[in-house]
């Protein structure tokens, strides 16, 4: 694992404010808010409940909150996370959980027939609604940016980072992700504990 | 695995709580409340409270520090602040300005 500068053990609890010039690694817990010109990467034990501004972000573990990056944002087929996504590349691995929007931005530029004013209203407007609505509803959003991004060299993100693990073997998606899981989301959603249960 | 680093750029507002060992190379403000050592290392900034078992300064503290088991000023660390301790050892060099209770009252 390349070795960053900044960890976050297991162990530890960094609540409030963090910002800096450099990359993150956190396996134990961060609430608040993470301003950061470097990448953050989420561990699988890992909780996070903070609002992330990075450059790269990879999620194995729990995260709860909106995410803007400058780069990519990838969900690992282990990662839960509730909050929306911003950033021109976002990847989600098959077994990720995952509710809230996505925005990739003005990507009308790349679908034939689609202008960006009408469009461009219409999707917020559905995008918006569909986050206070059930996971169900979220799904076929989850969907639609990953088809209208395939034009983008998305593989190339995962070498050109230094990814700390080889990327975990996917899971078939609809099997997990759909039937056992879902419910559990929206629930744990209102407490604001993510399935801490399956921590242990 | 490794302790918890705190990098030279980051700068952390607010609290940081667990029970592993802790490494500041960056600045926090704030407060630190561990069950383990705390190192500020020579680039670090601490404008915080430190609760520890022990806690070694190389760079600069400006707070309060109660500590289990010792503090420690090494000759470029600078500390303005309190501090509680049994064992404190503040090495020649070190800058201090303070109060020391090494709770004697035997």
């Amino acid at each position: 694992m390349a070795k960053a500068p900044t960890v976050i053990t297991a162990g530890i609890v960094v609540s409030g404010r963090i910002e800096g010039a450099e990359d993150i690694e956190v396996f134990g817990a961060v609430k608040g808010s993470v301003h950061l010109d470097g990448d953050v990467f989420v561990d699988e034990q890992a909780r996070v409940d903070a609002d992330l501004e990075v450059n790269n972000l990879t999620v194995h573990g729990i995260l709860v909150g909106n995410v803007t990056a400058s780069d990519a944002i990838e969900l690992a087929s282990t990662a839960r996370v509730i909050g929306d996504l911003t950033a021109p590349r976002v990847i989600v691995n098959g077994g990720a959980l995952y509710r809230g929007t996505i925005d990739m931005g003005d990507i009308e530029d790349e679908i034939p027939g689609e202008s960006k004013s009408s469009r461009g209203k219409s999707a917020r407007g559905s995008s918006r609604s569909s986050r206070s609505a059930p996971a169900r509803a979220a799904r076929p959003e989850r969907e639609e940016p990953k088809a209208a991004a395939k034009p983008e060299p998305k593989r190339p993100s995962r070498s050109r980072k230094k990814a700390p693990e080889p990327a975990p073997e996917p899971e078939p998606v609809d099997d997990v992700g759909d039937d056992d899981d879902e419910p559990e989301l929206p629930k744990a959603a209102a407490k604001k504990k993510v399935a801490v249960k399956k921590r242990s | 695995m490794a302790n918890t680093v705190i990098g030279n750029s980051i700068v952390i507002d607010g609290e940081i709580t667990g029970d592993e060992a802790l490494v500041v190379q960056g600045t926090v403000k704030g407060r630190i409340a561990l069950d383990e050592s705390v190192f500020v290392e020579n680039s670090a900034t601490l404008e915080a409270d430190v609760e520890a078992d022990s806690v070694e300064i190389s760079g600069v503290v400006t707070g309060n520090i109660t500590a289990g088991s010792r503090v420690e000023i090494k000759a470029d660390g600078k500390m303005v602040g309190d501090v509680k301790s049994p064992r404190i050892l503040i090495a020649d060099g070190a800058l201090f300005k303070g109060n020391i209770d090494m709770d004697v009252e035997r």
